[in-house]
């Protein structure tokens, strides 16, 4: 009995343009009854902040899915990523240029990301150890080692605290005028505009070929080995800039577990729309759910509702989408 | 040593229990990730119903033991059967689902706990030992049977006709399929009745850690009962000696603690999740050194 038994089912990864408008409408829709609901505009702001990092998360998990890896580990990557970045930020000096300063920051939260999704693959590769449990496991350990490292190293002597000192205003990203909402919104254009150019490219088909049949991939002169770890390391990477909104955009520091539920969210985008500009829809509906929930805690509900009604949502979709088929 | 010994059965003894239910499911060839949901659902369950049933009672009476144990089962096989019917009737990939239905037990779980306000009640559940680990004095029946059977449950798949079946599904559904085995049903009842399992391995974790709960109380123990599903191959009595080791790895770090010399920290806390990824890793190695010396070790 081997692990191959598991089989991932491929998602499709091209929405029709009819369920794409559907999305879309249904976003609108959502966001206006948020709106509403809440009764006040204000709404808006918080839910593209959510969106923000839903999106980056999103793409670190459908990027590697194209390739046949299930990337589960996204927390733990974004959480490796904000620690890198707010290390490096926390020692650069307030008198360098922005530029530099940000961008050695963003560096860090990229190589943190890759960091810890390097010996997941590697264990894959080299070990046969199925990724889904080595990223959930090292997502465990990212988060004991991060909360280790935020109150035992950056806190000072005989005092508690859950976050790192405030980062320097020269490795911020700037606010717009419509907080929380920060600068980090143009890195998810980016992400999400370089997704849909990469789905549309020849390199992208290898990354499938990969994916779906390595051996007929190597057969047709493909490198799928090589593909799969680009796509894998490029998720990473990915997962490592998700924390900048957070870490550099407004928590100005890392904040212990600041990650928890992005992972399970990205993976409901991934996986009902791996697609541009679906997931974007789906991100940005998902964005003002979290945004409706947390008013809703405001009024006596739990934390936990809010995994719970995503987690219905992503069976229910499941669902939908199986009887169609 | 044989206080070490003892804390390493006990440590271990929820483990073994959680690898069971991950290689019941493995053998009929699902990959459950549902264990952690309902390890924490049957540790949930078993606070409440002892506490109901413990109230109606007075007093630690066994009959709250049985009834609280039923009412462990009951929700187990719950949600083993939700995530059975999705994957097996619904045909829902089985990963994905597996976090779905993960991530929703744990919101019923935490939002019936918020409401309730259980976790500020204080444990007042029958939990059998102290929290001294290695105390020889207190009842270890329970888990040196938990380990006990592994062996019965080793000989069922291995030596019996429904065992056997069971396996073949995993290992090959198409002969499955020519032999016209239900290997849906098979599958379905596996999920059901590893889902029952992993809830009673969440209810140990309660009746051997001193009567302590909280909402992390599984941890990353249905992870790490997983990866020992896979490294074990789907066998039972490897699966006891990788639970044995992992208890005993952490005896000594806890006796530490109850002697109030160091309290762990989080970096310790993180390398526990790693050490399976680290004997996947051995064993792997160790396979393919295996192999390799027997192609050696062949005629030309």
């Amino acid at each position: 009995m081997s692990f191959d038994a598991v089989s991932l089912r491929r998602m499709p990864d091209a929405l029709e343009p009819r369920r794409q408008r559907g999305l879309l409408f249904a976003t609108v829709f959502a966001i206006v009854t948020v709106t509403v609901i809440v009764g006040k505009p204000d709404a808006i702001p918080p839910t593209l902040f959510n969106a923000t990092t839903i999106v980056i998360a999103a793409v670190a998990v459908a990027l590697p899915l194209q390739a046949g890896f299930l990337n589960v580990g996204v927390e733990g990557q974004m959480l490796a990523g904000g620690l890198a970045a707010a290390a490096v930020g926390g020692a650069i000096d307030e008198n360098w240029p922005l530029p530099i300063a940000l961008s050695l920051c963003i560096l860090a939260a990229i190589t943190g990301g890759i960091f810890m999704i390097l010996p997941a693959w590697a264990l894959q590769r080299y070990f046969r150890v199925p990724e889904v449990i080595s990223t959930i496991l090292l997502n465990f350990a990212a988060q004991a080692a991060t909360n280790y490292f935020t109150i035992k190293i950056w806190a000072q002597e005989g005092t508690y605290t859950d976050r790192t000192p405030e980062l320097p205003s020269n490795v911020q990203l700037g606010a717009l005028p419509w907080p929380p909402v920060n600068l980090s919104i143009l890195i998810a254009v980016l992400v999400a505009v370089g997704y849909w150019a990469l789905l549309r490219s020849h390199a992208m088909l290898s990354v499938r070929a990969a994916g779906a049949n390595a051996a007929a991939a190597e057969l047709a002169g493909r490198r799928p080995e090589r593909m799969r770890f680009i796509a894998t390391i490029t998720g990473g990477a990915i997962a490592g800039l998700a924390s900048c909104n957070q870490v550099l955009g407004y928590l100005h520091g890392f904040k212990d577990n600041f990650a928890a539920g992005v992972g399970f969210t990205a993976i409901i985008v991934a996986v009902l729309a791996p697609a541009f500009p679906a997931i974007v829809f789906v991100s940005l509906l998902l964005g003002g759910v979290q945004y409706g929930l947390i008013y809703l805690q405001g009024m006596g509900a739990s934390s936990e509702m809010g995994n719970l009604i995503q987690a219905v949502v992503l069976i229910g979709c499941l669902l939908y989408l199986r009887r169609r088929q | 040593m044989m206080d070490e010994f003892i804390g390493a059965t006990r440590l271990g003894a929820p483990l073994l229990v959680a690898t069971w239910a991950a290689i019941i499911c493995r053998r009929v060839g699902v990959f459950n990730l549902t264990l952690d949901a309902g390890m924490t659902a049957g540790a949930f369950v078993y606070l409440c119903a002892a506490m109901l049933f413990g109230v109606v009672h007075q007093s630690f009476h066994p009959a709250v033991f049985v009834l609280a144990l039923a009412s462990v089962i009951l929700a187990g096989t719950i949600i083993g059967a939700f995530y059975g019917w999705l994957i097996t009737r619904r045909k829902l990939d089985e990963i994905i689902t597996g976090i779905a239905v993960n991530i929703a037990a744990l919101g019923v779980i935490g939002s019936i706990g918020k409401w309730k306000d259980l976790d500020r009640e204080p444990a007042r559940i029958p939990a059998f030992v102290t929290a001294d680990i290695g105390n020889i004095q207190a009842i270890e029946w329970l888990t040196i049977s938990v380990f006990a059977f592994s062996l019965l449950l080793a000989w069922v798949y291995a030596r019996t006709v429904p065992g056997r079946r069971l396996s073949s599904v995993g290992t090959s559904v198409e002969a499955a399929q020519q032999v016209a085995l239900p290997f849906g049903e098979y599958r379905f009842r596996s999920t059901i009745a590893a889902g029952a399992v992993s809830a009673v391995a969440g209810a140990l974790l309660i009746m051997l850690g001193g009567g302590q709960f909280s909402y992390r109380i599984a941890g990353a123990y249905g992870f790490t009962a997983l990866a020992f599903g896979v490294i074990g191959s789907g066998r039972f009595i490897l699966a006891s000696a990788l639970a044995l080791a992992y208890g005993a790895v952490q005896v000594p770090e806890i006796q530490e603690y109850l002697r109030l010399t160091r309290v762990p920290d989080q970096l310790s806390l993180a390398t526990q999740y790693l050490l399976p990824l680290a004997i996947l890793v051995a064993i792997d190695v160790w396979r393919r050194w295996k192999r390799s010396r027997v192609l050696h070790a062949a005629p030309a």
